[in-house]
């Protein structure tokens, strides 16, 4: 393949440039950053388009290298291959879409069929990537640039020297990936060993699952079993208890014997004693109940003379009814003479209270008197002093009227004054003088300044002359004429002032004089007012009031007069009968006059005596009935030995008791003597061989025996609870195994796949080596020779290497060094013919042009001149396309 | 008249393997409570008797309070009658050690055909047995005029079994004046055609155990009037289980895009179901399928949620085909490796992983 020619339409900064190829080896002697990368892009990209990655964050070659000015972005590039000419179109846009690609057969135009957009696979059968890594060859690389070079460009190289570096880290990657399903580590094991290990578990557990049931079997058998022997031990306890029982039965009842035989004698004894009591004989309910009786009357007797005597007057009240009464008692009728005494007494007295006039009377009468003291008028009087207010009131009104009258005339004349002056007064008069002026003056000078004097100018002056006289004249006039208006008007104003005054100055006369009057009438009565007609008005009630409650006084006073002597009389008499009693209780009638009073006293103590006097003879009664009962009470209690013979109501109780007891035990002693009999003629029918306490030892033998079976059973149901939980726990672990398995199988074939996949990988290795490596270090080991074809002393051709990682190695006498060990020189031309041999590795097939930016830099003259030649030469296999920036280092011979 | 015709209840067996502890117990207890619902139904919609038509257990060793709860379910509804056949996973009898009876409780025999009678219905049923699964059908003798109802536990087939599989031949069965088989061993609803009078019906389970009983499950309601019988489906179980099949494709390129997949695969599925998401298709190689943190996004919308991967990797072998790389010479070789195309992407899968630095 190789290339013509190129038109660089739009790419990066270049714009419209031609190029041509047609040559072996195409110099471009040009400056630094005039475009050599860019060239060498677009060379690529004419052969495999621009990479389109939207999701790429980094900034493209497609968005790097489109012209900034927005045109045509693209180019055509035409090349030969086979001795056949071709030419590719490319645009590009944003996307891959908007890209345009053609191929045209050369010289004829016509669209080629030979190829597809994706020219530079079909063309050089390596990829974008490897195609650019590998044909740019840059500048100041050559001795540690060799590797970066290769790792920035040259594609194909760069990712072997990554696989081959990374390549044990990818097998060990596998390997840890399948350590973790293989490992046998007892601290970290794999997922084979764990899941394994969970199967062997799991069926270790399925497989216990028979004997398991059979435990459990077994288990329920044996539970049987104890229920069995549970339900024997409590028939078996169940007997003894009867049998228990049934011995208990009949030792209770020997003890019932024995119990009453001691009852009986006891009873018996208690006979004995009885007997004692009762020596005299056992008393019959009946004087029993008597006895009882008799006690309870004379508790009522005394409990009747103790509530008598409580309530009986004593101290210091007794005493005043026995002086009240004693020796003079009253009976009903006086009392009821002395009420009738006192009623009439309180008859007369209110009939004299009635006659006499209220408090609020004589009081208000007292402040009438001393109001009129000075003073009593008549109500003629009063009504002329009402007349005389009612004018004046009338004179008030009129007054203010008249005042009202006056302000407003006032007020009118002032105005009027106001309105003859100010400054319409001085404007006329300035508009008069003006006009005046304006009239004189102009008469002036058509008469005497003009210059062109005429008739008409003399009418003219003479009329405005004439004007001002007249106006003159009749300002005057109206001065005139307005003063005598004024004139006339004030007078009348000044007139009516006068009058208004004068009526004014007579009501007020007039109303003074009333005001005296009425003011002289007030003086003579003790009161404050303001309002004068009011003031008359409550002299007047006053009056009224006050001869009203004089005429009352009178009336009075003369119907009193009878009934007080018959008070007194009355009052004497009554007053004489309860002297006594009332020395007694420290009354006086005289002052208090409550007759009824001291009557309803006397008739309270006098009945309170009576009382007094009646439950004295009660009590001493009662008293004798006590006595009596006393003494025949404790006659009787004497003839029983009692615990108390001075207490009546304990001894009877006593006695009561005993009789009781006396009864009960003669009955007891009967019924025990039967019951005895009885059991003596009943033979016991229950016949036990063991004794009580052994039956019982027996019982709780048997007792603890189930206590201790029932425990066991418990034991037992729990235990079958745990198996039965346990044999669940079996049962799923045995579901799980089949998917356990499956699981396994899944880790092994992926440990499986592990394996297939290293084994994969090192043989791919072994490919890609054998298919790279040879014939690179052939390659390489070529050119070299070619440099150096005899050999040096320090140097042979053959004893450098490549590693895999494309670096320079040096073997000698079997060992290897790295090449840094060689001089720069050496070193670099060593790097410069691995590169060679790197491409003619990489293109088989098609080769392609090599691009060269000025890569001898830093070869000496020998070295560059070797470098020369060796291009030179490459030049027949390759095209060369070479850049550099010194003549030194053009790689065309002279002539070339 | 209404009867409830119900198998495969498998109570107290084994749930879901992948179910954690403790809400494998609860499933447990919830198939126990499901059983409870269902007589609570009954006795609440008038039904005369439950047929349960087999496997009621499924484990020779039964818990006792699984057991206790079915009696007391039993004794406590004196009112129907629980008629129970025994199925092929019923290994040990339940009522061992039961002192008393129910007397509500009818049970069958493998020996001979057993016939419970209420007014014009008749419930018929035998053990099938490897001994009398070839001659079951011959001494069946049913009355036409009665609404029959013959209860079985097996396989039905219209051939006959090569070996002593309990098979239920459809064709022993036809025209012996059957309305309706009242079937158990299918775990899922299925209702056909049996003759011309009658019908041949599996209920299901109440509840699904695992995976492979998705679906409505629960009971067969028969209504009997006029001795026809009419046979409702009653979907009955507390939760299903639901498998769901995602296929992934080339878009599916990221884990976003992989989640919303399955949320919208899954959407309306009730929170209380059992989910289990499969995974299927060709996705590029460099989507990594993070399984954990679907799990974890998943698990707390559904009772129980599990994911599997079963997608397969897409290479393209072109993009390869000049690769001057270690990757390409690799892939180069697998492909022309003579193994299985399945097996070629997941060595290629893992590979170009370990060679472009991911984690395996």
């Amino acid at each position: 393949m190789k290339l013509i020619s190129c038109h660089i339409a739009g790419f990066g900064r270049i714009k419209d440039l031609k190029l041509d190829f047609d040559c072996g080896i195409c110099e471009f002697f040009e400056e630094n950053g005039w475009g050599k990368t860019t060239l060498s892009v677009f060379l690529k990209s004419m052969f495999y388009g621009l990479e389109y990655s939207p999701r790429k964050k980094e900034l493209t070659e497609r968005a790097m290298y489109e012209p900034w000015d927005g045109g045509v972005y693209g180019g055509n590039l035409v090349f030969s291959v086979d001795e056949k000419l071709y030419r590719i179109e490319r645009t590009f846009g944003q996307k891959d879409k908007d890209d345009t690609f053609a191929i045209y057969d050369l010289p004829v135009e016509t669209p080629s069929s030979a190829y597809t957009s994706n020219i530079g696979e079909e063309l050089f059968e390596v990829d974008r990537e490897s195609f650019e890594r590998s044909i740019f060859i840059p500048q100041d690389s050559l001795e540690v640039g060799i590797t970066d070079s290769l790792n920035a460009k040259m594609g194909g190289v760069a990712s072997v020297s990554d696989d081959m570096k990374n390549y044990e880290e990818v097998v060990k990657r596998i390997e840890t990936a399948a350590k973790e399903y293989t490992s046998s580590s007892r601290i970290n094991p794999g997922r084979i060993k764990k899941i394994t290990e969970d199967i062997t578990s799991a069926r270790e557990m399925s497989e216990s699952i028979p004997t398991l049931q059979e435990a459990y079997e077994a288990k329920c058998n044996l539970l049987a079993t104890r229920q069995q022997n549970l339900h024997e031990l409590e028939s078996q306890k169940s007997e003894i208890s009867a049998r228990i029982k049934a011995a208990g039965a009949a030792e209770q009842r020997l003890g019932e014997l024995r119990a009453k035989q001691q009852s009986l004698e006891g009873y018996k004894q208690t006979q004995a004693t009885l007997d004692d009591f009762f020596a005299r004989g056992v008393p019959a309910d009946e004087d029993l109940d008597e006895w009882d009786s008799r006690e309870r009357d004379l508790e009522v007797n005394r409990s009747r003379r103790e509530e008598l005597r409580s309530k009986q007057p004593s101290g210091e009240d007794l005493d005043v009814l026995v002086e009240l009464f004693e020796d003079r008692p009253i009976g009903e009728e006086k009392l009821t003479e002395w009420s009738q005494q006192a009623d009439k007494i309180k008859e007369l007295r209110l009939k004299g209270t009635h006659s006499q006039m209220t408090k609020e009377d004589r009081d208000a009468l007292t402040d009438l008197k001393n109001f009129f003291r000075k003073k009593l008028p008549d109500p003629e009087e009063i009504k002329e002093q009402l007349g005389i207010a009612n004018q004046e009131i009338e004179l008030s009104g009129k007054l203010k009227t008249q005042e009202e009258r006056y302000s407003a005339l006032r007020k009118q004349m002032d105005e009027h004054h106001e309105s003859k002056s100010g400054h319409s007064s001085i404007a006329s008069i300035l508009i008069f003088i003006l006009l005046t002026l304006t009239l004189f003056f102009g008469g002036f000078y058509f008469k005497v300044l003009f210059s062109a004097k005429s008739t008409l100018t003399d009418v003219i002056a003479y009329t405005c002359v004439g004007l001002g006289v007249m106006l003159i004249i009749s300002f005057v006039g109206t001065i005139i004429l307005r003063y005598q208006r004024d004139k006339r008007d004030r007078e009348k104003f000044e007139q009516e002032l006068w009058d208004a005054s004068d009526e004014l100055e007579a009501t007020q006369s007039e109303h003074d004089r009333m005001r005296g009057i009425s003011e002289s009438f007030l003086a003579d009565f003790d009161m404050e007012y303001e309002d004068i007609q009011q003031a008359i008005i409550e002299v007047q009630r006053r009056a009224d009031r006050f001869l009203a409650l004089q005429e009352n006084e009178r009336q009075f006073a003369s119907t009193n007069s009878d009934s007080l002597d018959e008070l007194s009389e009355l009052q004497l008499k009554l007053y004489t009968s309860l002297a006594h009693y009332t020395t007694v209780l420290g009354v006086n009638l005289y002052d208090t006059q409550d007759e009824d009073r001291v009557i309803r006293d006397l008739s309270v103590l006098n009945t309170r005596y009576r009382d007094f006097q009646d439950r004295e003879k009660e009590i001493h009664r009662v008293s004798g009935e006590i006595t009596a009962e006393s003494d025949g009470l404790r006659a009787v209690v004497s003839s029983y030995p009692v615990e108390e013979p001075d207490s009546i109501p304990h001894a009877l109780k006593e006695i009561r008791q005993k009789v009781m007891l006396y009864s009960e035990t003669g009955k007891r002693i009967e019924e025990i003597t039967e019951e005895l009999k009885e059991y003596e003629e009943t033979p016991d029918s229950t016949v036990e061989t063991e004794s009580l306490a052994s039956l019982q030892e027996k019982q709780q033998a048997l007792e603890e025996e189930i206590t201790e079976l029932k425990g066991y059973i418990t034991d037992d149901i729990r235990d079958l609870d745990e198996r039965s939980q346990q044999l669940s726990d079996c049962e799923d672990a045995a579901g799980r195994i089949p998917a356990l398995e499956e699981d396994r199988a899944e880790m092994e074939e992926q440990v499986r796949l592990y394996e297939e996949t290293l084994q994969c990988l090192g043989e791919a290795k072994e490919n890609f080596l054998s298919a790279y490596m040879g014939p690179l270090q052939r390659s390489m080991t070529s050119y070299l020779r070619r440099v150096y074809p005899g050999g040096e002393a320090d140097i042979l051709a053959g004893d450098i290497r490549l590693d895999m990682n494309l670096d320079i190695q040096l073997q000698q006498a079997g060992i290897t060094r790295s090449g840094k060990h060689l001089s720069a020189g050496y070193h670099d031309m060593a790097a410069f013919c691995a590169r060679l041999a790197l491409v003619d590795v990489l293109f088989g097939g098609e080769s392609p042009m090599i691009v060269m930016d000025d890569p001898f830099t830093n070869f000496d003259e020998d070295k560059l001149e070797k470098a020369k030649e060796l291009v030179r030469e490459v030049s027949e296999k390759h095209q060369i396309i070479y850049f550099t920036c010194h003549g030194s280092r053009s790689v065309k011979e002279a002539g070339r | 008249m209404k009867i409830i015709h119900c198998a495969d209840l498998h109570l107290d067996s084994k749930m879901e393997s992948n179910l954690a502890s403790g809400d494998a117990r609860l499933r447990r207890d919830e198939l126990l409570d499901t059983f409870g619902r269902m007589v609570t139904y009954a006795a609440e919609n008038a039904v005369r008797a439950i047929i349960i038509a087999g496997d009621l257990f499924d484990k020779q060793h039964i818990r006792k309070t699984a057991r206790m709860r079915v009696l007391e379910e039993i004794e406590l509804h004196p009112l129907i009658d629980f008629i129970y056949l025994k199925g092929n996973h019923d290994y040990s009898d339940f009522l061992d050690g039961v002192e008393t009876m129910p007397e509500n409780l009818k049970l069958f025999s493998d020996s001979e055909w057993t016939s419970y009678t209420y007014d014009d219905v008749v419930i018929t049923g035998r053990e099938i047995t490897e001994d009398n699964v070839k001659t079951i059908s011959t001494n069946l003798i049913l009355d036409s005029a009665m609404c029959n109802i013959v209860v079985l536990h097996g396989q039905e087939s219209e051939y006959e079994g090569k070996d002593k599989t309990p098979v239920v031949t459809l064709p022993d069965f036809r025209d012996k004046y059957i309305d309706y088989m009242a079937l158990g061993h299918i775990h899922y609803y299925k209702l056909d055609k049996l003759d011309d009078r009658g019908v041949w019906c599996y209920s299901g389970t109440l509840e699904g155990r695992g995976f492979d009983e998705c679906g409505a499950k629960g009971f067969v309601l028969l209504n009997i009037e006029d001795k026809r019988v009419i046979p409702t489906f009653v979907p009955f179980a507390k939760r299903l289980l639901h498998e769901v099949e995602v296929e992934l494709g080339s878009e599916d390129q990221d884990m976003p895009a992989i989640m919303g997949r399955i949320s919208s695969a899954v959407e309306g599925i009730p929170e209380k179901d059992l989910v289990k998401v499969v995974l299927t298709g060709r996705i590029p190689m460099n989507t990594d399928i993070d399984l954990p943190r679907i799990r974890r996004s998943f698990d707390e919308n559904f009772f129980f949620f599990k994911v599997q991967d079963r997608t397969r990797t897409l290479i393209n072998y072109e993009s390869f085909a000049n690769d001057r790389s270690l990757k390409g010479a690799f892939v180069r070789l697998v492909r022309d490796k003579d193994i299985p195309e399945k097996e070629k992407e997941k060595i290629i899968e893992i590979g170009m992983k370990a060679l472009m630095g991911e984690e395996l």
